[in-house]
């Protein structure tokens, strides 16, 4: 009988052992698949140009590993003033993230809890707002933008990012998972709306606000053809459009492009290994009820 | 700015959106067209600065950093009351972004960079004001033809700042192991395509990686000479240069030359206009067709190189690509006078032009002869300066005039990436002219 368990229990486990290595080659390939674009960057922008170039063909180990190590192409950064559209990418981002969160917040809350009427129009408003792509209204925006007086300048860049279709939805979803009897419960002890909202709502919401300031902060970083309209004042420069400088009409700084690229994703990268966890959290958990 | 990576998660709400949002939908509509149809409105003409009125000028440009610091320190010292901001935008996006802006009525533009194929249409959107006096100034002084190239319809809407041309690098050393002959530096002795194709893959046996590519693969201001060597033409022919004229054997026989460079491994593929310079400098490339810009790059990287005229199709004519940047002023700037004295200075003065020429040709005559013997140190810059010289005065060949010429480069250029890729080259010219003959139908023929 003993000997018939064994037998039974050990194809199933070599079978388990097997689709697991299986599955972890897989992931460890998918793994490498994403990070060598990452680490060809990051080689290239620690090497001189001739040599990124003069290594891809053959391939070889020298494709993807630095031969003359160089912190050349970072020195170029600086004197392309990058460090000033840095600083203007980072201030208009974490001021998207703060204002945005605090807008959006109180939107989804008023969404999700209050009851009021065109409730659900207003909610159909913000939906659609976030499936029309900004880029089809940049321009029109731009020109409205422009004749307020807000051209080059910092609320320019910031204005377009607060408000937030997708970050409301995804907010308003985690609120809907919070049992209404809490906000009763509050209500009775008397705490105002305001105090519902900020006492029970937001402590409880702490992974979807991240996972809401991550979209926030992330439409920031990357955005280009905005500030481009908007903000072409050297001063008011931000990062995506500094590392564009590098690409002139008889030819492209690689080298500058490579280094920018390291340093503009360093910043999101970090931001997001540090709160990655919440992040995939809020994506589930506001996805259901609570 | 596109967030729709991040897929909506389903609402767990209690009300979820019905039919309602429909007429939502609609009010949405109804804003966003509002929006896009409300435009500035609020630049009306100016009253014109004079006298000492501090001036700021905003300049837009796409030039390498550097460029016009000369030029600026030379104009405001004679002109203390101006003062010039420099918006440097990425090449990539100075056209759409100028358009959009301009399209606008914005203001804060003064006076901006144009490539000069693309004047007319900014001309006829109403993008350029018209610097006719300008031009009676500049006559004598500047080259005509660049004159010429920067003026629609019998009215001058940018000064011409600098030309360019053409010629043919090759790698000295590459063609003394091959045991092929250097080719000749006289500008009236060009070598024949076919010539260079067969030294190149001689080359290429000895060892030579490449045997020739051409600088501005794929881009129509480096392949127009192709087919106008062999008397094929620009491309557009007809009232205001509006109908394709692509499919003639002139054109078919170019870019089947152009096809066979790539079949047979002469010339690389899947490598873009911006990567070929590092080919040559390098030294894996035997021939390389670039412009004056290249030569410095190649000093830097220390390849010896050796200069020749930009050749031709055997029993065809010499044509060398031409045309560079232009400035022109903004109508909605508020202070034209004072953009309108700082082009005066930049293009048709000899000292401002030969400050703002940074390492371009100046067309301006004194200027660009100052550019010659300054530039002519040595035996191979002296050979380089006759080649320049030559080729501007005898063959140089300007992209047409036109309004169409945005939808026209865009369609060729994917033409020419299809070719270079392996499709026939027959078949796809006809295909580009029936995509131009759409393309252009939307401009009124006078």
């Amino acid at each position: 009988m003993a000997f018939a368990v064994t037998a039974r229990r050990r194809p199933a486990r070599t079978a388990e052992t097997a689709r697991r290595g299986v599955l972890t080659a897989v992931g460890a390939a998918a793994a490498v698949l994403f990070l060598l674009p990452l680490w060809w960057m990051t080689a290239s922008a620690l090497r001189p140009q001739e040599e990124t170039f003069g290594t891809l063909s053959p391939v070889s180990v020298w494709t993807v590993l630095p031969r003359h190590l160089t912190a050349e192409n970072f020195g170029r950064l600086g004197e392309a003033g990058f460090t000033l559209a840095m600083a203007n990418s980072v201030l208009v981002a974490a001021v998207t993230v703060v204002v945005g969160l605090a807008i959006c917040s109180m939107a989804a809350f008023a969404l999700a809890v209050l009851d009021f009427p065109g409730r659900t129009a207003v909610f159909a408003v913000m939906v659609v707002s976030f499936l029309i792509p900004f880029d089809a209204i940049a321009i029109p925006l731009s020109s409205v933008f422009r004749d307020v007086g807000l051209q080059n300048t910092y609320a320019g860049l910031i204005l377009p990012g607060i408000g937030n279709g997708l970050a409301v939805f995804l907010l308003r979803s985690f609120f809907l998972g919070i049992p209404q009897e809490l906000a009763e419960a509050g209500r009775v002890d008397g705490l105002s709306w305001w105090g519902v909202f900020w006492r029970v709502h937001l402590p409880l919401s702490q992974p979807a606000l991240i996972g809401a300031g991550l979209i926030l902060f992330v439409f920031q970083w990357q955005s280009y053809m905005w500030p481009l309209l908007i903000a072409p004042d050297p001063a008011k420069k931000v990062a995506p459009v500094a590392i564009a400088q590098f690409a002139g009409e008889h030819g492209v700084d690689f080298g500058g492009i490579f280094a920018g690229a390291v340093v503009t994703t360093a910043a999101p990268l970090l931001v997001l290994l540090f709160f990655q966890r919440y992040f995939t959290q809020s994506l589930s958990a506001s996805g259901l009820k609570g | 700015m596109d967030t729709s990576d991040a897929r909506p998660l389903r609402p767990a709400g209690r009300r979820t959106p019905g039919r309602r949002p429909a007429r939502a939908l609609t009010v949405l509509a109804a804003l966003l067209l509002t929006a896009a149809c409300q435009s500035g409105g609020s630049a009306e003409q100016p009253p014109q600065v004079s006298g000492d009125e501090p001036v700021t000028l905003t300049f837009v440009n796409a030039q390498d950093p550097g460029t016009f610091d000369e030029v600026i320190a030379g104009f405001t010292e004679a002109n203390p009351n101006i003062t010039i901001t420099l918006e440097t935008l990425p090449f990539d996006d100075l056209n759409s972004s100028v358009q959009s802006r301009l399209g606008a009525k914005d203001a804060s533009i003064d006076l901006y960079d144009v490539d000069e194929p693309r004047l007319a249409s900014f001309a006829a959107r109403g993008y350029l004001a018209d610097l006719s006096d300008l031009r009676a100034e500049a006559e004598g002084k500047i080259d005509p033809k660049a004159l010429d190239a920067t003026s629609y319809q019998g009215k001058q809407y940018a000064m011409p700042r600098w030309t360019s041309t053409q010629l043919l690098y090759y790698n000295t050393e590459l063609l003394e192991d091959a045991g092929v002959e250097a080719p000749s530096s006289d500008p009236s002795q060009p070598m024949t395509w076919q010539e260079v194709a067969a030294a190149g893959e001689q080359a290429q046996q000895a060892g030579a990686k490449y045997g020739f590519t051409f600088e501005q693969v794929d881009r129509y201001y480096q392949l127009q000479p192709l087919p106008e060597s062999l008397g094929g033409g620009p491309g557009l022919e007809g009232e205001g240069l509006l109908t394709p004229a692509v499919t003639n054997p002139a054109w078919v026989e170019a870019m089947s030359w152009y096809k066979s460079t790539f079949d047979s491994g002469l010339s690389p593929r899947g490598i873009t206009a911006e990567q070929t310079t590092p080919l040559f400098s390098d030294g894996e490339t035997a021939f390389f067709a670039g412009g004056p810009w290249n030569a410095p790059l190649f000093d830097e990287a220390g390849v010896d190189y050796g200069v020749a005229p930009f050749p031709m199709f055997e029993g065809g004519r010499a044509v060398s690509s031409t045309g560079s940047w232009a400035t022109g002023v903004s109508p909605f700037s508020e202070k034209q006078e004072a953009a309108k004295a700082f082009i005066r200075y930049m293009t048709t003065d000899a000292t401002g032009a030969w400050q703002a020429s940074s390492r371009n040709l100046p067309v301006q005559q004194e200027a660009f002869s100052r550019y010659l013997s300054e530039n002519a140190s040595d035996t191979r810059s002296e050979q380089l300066a006759a080649i320049i010289e030559h080729e501007l005065a005898n063959n140089a060949v300007a992209r047409p005039t036109t309004v169409g010429f945005v939808d026209f480069e865009t369609v060729m250029n994917k033409a020419f990436a299809d070719i270079r890729n392996g499709s026939e080259p027959a078949e796809r010219l006809q295909q580009a002219a029936e995509e131009l003959d759409r393309a252009l139908a939307k401009y009124p023929r006078e």
